[in-house]
């Protein structure tokens, strides 16, 4: 089963990714295995446990399951001043 | 009954808004701009019923006939006629008439708007609020120019003591305590804040300004460093001729240039486990300007143990975060979102990825926003939610955020109760504690990129930039001591751990980075 999902990346993850956006079909369950999946795509240096993800401007637990039209939004800490 | 055309005036009758433009529309030349200032039957959130209007009479008709003079001078116009009321009046009556008859609109309008905001501004006329609860105040909201109100000097920790400013402080708040959101109430309550910024750098620069400019009472900065030219672009605090100085003092300095009328206290040391409790006990409110994971968590973790809220900006290139940690919240703390810091050099700062300066004066004055929300009770605080915000784009996001029952600090079964302890791990060095003859024995790595160098310029240091750098294939050999060198010493922290790591023992890191040692290279040419 594969959904429609749209994509935000902060900070490093979007220089990583080379984008901030953008709209894809998963077949990833849960926002785990899709930042899984995107992290081997584009060569993420965080783990997953130092980033976190919200979904529909909500943190979310990365076993949350992925619903059709989901905008996923993660975000790793920044410290810059 | 002809009234005269032309003047400014006050009286103790009701307004004859009808006759007022009539006896100016006799002489109308194309234009007749007016303005009615009616009784309004609410201020500050309370209902009122009525205003009693005091004039000082004589003071009042010279300023009055001044402000029309200047108008005159001003703008094109043929006449002016400008009435104020005195003594009790209903909602609904006009208080204030100001009529302007002139060859062109544009000319009309802008006078009679330059009238009615002196007369406000000027004039000494008082009023007192009959509330529907039966009780009544006097609103000194209309300000007479004279200064009433001396500069207090204050504890002794501000420096730098300018001339006392020719005119009232409630002169220097008028625009903001006009918004009903504010009033006169709501400057007392800045006046009485107390708000500590941690770090004044390129956050703290504009926070500050502004905080000082909306009339906080008590100012703390804390802040440690000297001011580099390298920080002007960003730092708007300070000036050219500031560099070499310490920030601290700098930054006191110019806040109380800018508002006399406040306290700012200086605190010239770096935030931590140590000196924080006692921080945080003089503070109502203090926002994190910082510019590292270490002082951001300990800072955090501080606003929960110590009851005091932190309001948090970090940035990274154009983009930034920015939340509140209200400990009387359930919106959780950084812990809840992440519980630890990265590992030093996984996520870059400023030094190695570079900041255009208004990112920072971007987020610095989102601090400020949400200071003065927290201290005048306005809605929208940040308590309960993140905000991310891409400063190229300009899309902004507000995710709520929840505290999390397994967070280490705030959850259910917290596993921190202290600050956390600034540990010095005994690989890295002070330079404090180095001779010249002491760091002879080392082969200098400079682990900064090409266009750092200039800034404390290295001679004798092997160049290996940091974004290049491979732990387990490094472009220095072990055949001496290796001391690693960036601009901060978080970088060359993060390599010596990972050189350590792949069996290393005779590598060390430079506490503080290149600065730190330039006077050792200035005690060794002597
Ligand atoms: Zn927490």
């Amino acid at each position: 089963m594969t959904l429609p999902v749209r994509l935000e990346y902060f900070a490093l993850l979007r220089e990583q990714r080379g984008l901030g956006a953008e709209s894809v079909v998963t077949s990833a369950a849960t926002a785990r295995d899709l930042y899984r999946e995107l992290a081997l795509a584009y060569g993420f240096t965080l783990a997953v446990d130092r980033v976190r993800v919200a979904i529909n401007n909500e943190f979310a637990s990365w076993d949350r399951p992925l619903a059709a039209n989901d905008t996923v939004v993660f975000i790793p800490p920044v410290a810059g001043g | 009954m002809s009234l005269p055309f032309d003047g400014f005036e006050i009286s103790g009758e009701p307004l004859d808004i009808r006759a007022l433009a009539a006896s100016l529309t006799d002489r109308t030349a194309g234009a007749l701009a007016s303005f009615e200032g009616w009784v309004r039957d609410h201020n500050d959130g309370r209902q009122v019923d009525g205003l009693d209007y005091e004039i000082f009479a004589p003071l009042a008709l010279a300023e009055g006939a001044a402000i029309l003079d200047e108008a005159r001078q001003k703008y094109k116009v043929n006449a002016i006629r400008a009435i104020h009321r005195h003594g009790m009046l209903a909602i609904g009556d006009c208080a204030v008439w100001v009529g302007v008859v002139s060859a062109h609109r544009d000319e009309a309008f802008r006078a009679c708007r330059y009238v009615i905001d002196e007369v406000k501004h000027r004039l000494p006329i008082w009023k007192k609020e009959h509330y529907r609860d039966g009780t009544a105040e006097w609103v000194n909201c209309q300000h007479p120019g004279t200064g009433q109100e001396d500069h207090a000097h204050g504890d002794g920790h501000s420096h730098g003591h300018d001339p006392a400013p020719a005119f009232a402080e409630s002169d220097f708040y008028a625009r903001q305590i006009r918004l009903p959101e504010v009033g006169e109430a709501g400057q007392v309550k800045l006046k009485a804040a107390r708000v500590l910024i941690v770090g004044a750098g390129g956050l703290g620069s504009p926070a500050g300004l502004m905080l000082a400019a909306a009339g906080v009472g008590t100012i703390g900065i804390a802040e440690f460093d000297t001011l580099e030219a390298s920080n002007l672009h960003r730092q708007v605090l300070y000036a050219a001729a500031d560099v070499g100085q310490p920030k601290v003092e700098m930054a006191a300095k110019r806040l109380k240039a800018l508002n006399p009328f406040i306290d700012v206290k200086i605190h010239a040391a770096k935030a931590d486990a140590a000196n924080l409790p006692g921080l945080f006990g003089q503070y109502d409110l203090v926002l994190d300007c910082t510019d590292n994971f270490t002082t951001k968590y300990l800072l955090a973790d501080a606003a929960v143990l110590y009851g005091v809220p932190v309001v948090q900006a970090s940035i990274h290139r154009f983009e930034g975060q920015l939340l509140t940690i209200d400990p009387a919240s359930d919106g959780g703390c950084l812990r809840c979102l992440w519980p630890a810091p990265p590992p030093e050099g996984l996520i870059g700062n400023c030094a190695e990825v570079g900041v255009l300066g208004v990112t920072p004066g971007l987020f610095g004055t989102l601090q400020a926003s949400e200071a003065l929300k927290i201290i005048l009770g306005l809605p929208g605080i940040l308590n309960r939610h993140l905000l991310i915000m891409d400063a190229l784009s300009l899309e902004t996001r507000r995710i709520a955020r929840r505290r999390d029952a397994d967070c280490p600090l705030c959850g259910a079964n917290p596993t921190i109760h202290a600050l956390a302890k600034p540990e010095t791990a005994a690989f890295e060095l002070d330079a404090a504690a180095l001779s010249p003859q002491a760091l002879a024995r080392y082969r200098i790595v400079d682990l900064r990129e090409a266009d750092e160098r200039s800034e404390h310029p290295l001679p004798q240091a092997f160049h290996a930039p940091f974004s290049r750098f491979d732990a387990a294939n490094p472009a220095f050999d072990a055949s001496r001591p290796v001391l690693l060198v960036c601009a901060a010493g978080r970088r060359s922290q993060s390599a010596a751990q990972q050189l350590r790591a792949q069996g290393w023992n005779d590598v060390f890191s430079l506490i503080g980075g290149a600065k730190s040692l330039a006077h050792l290279f200035h005690q060794a040419a002597e």
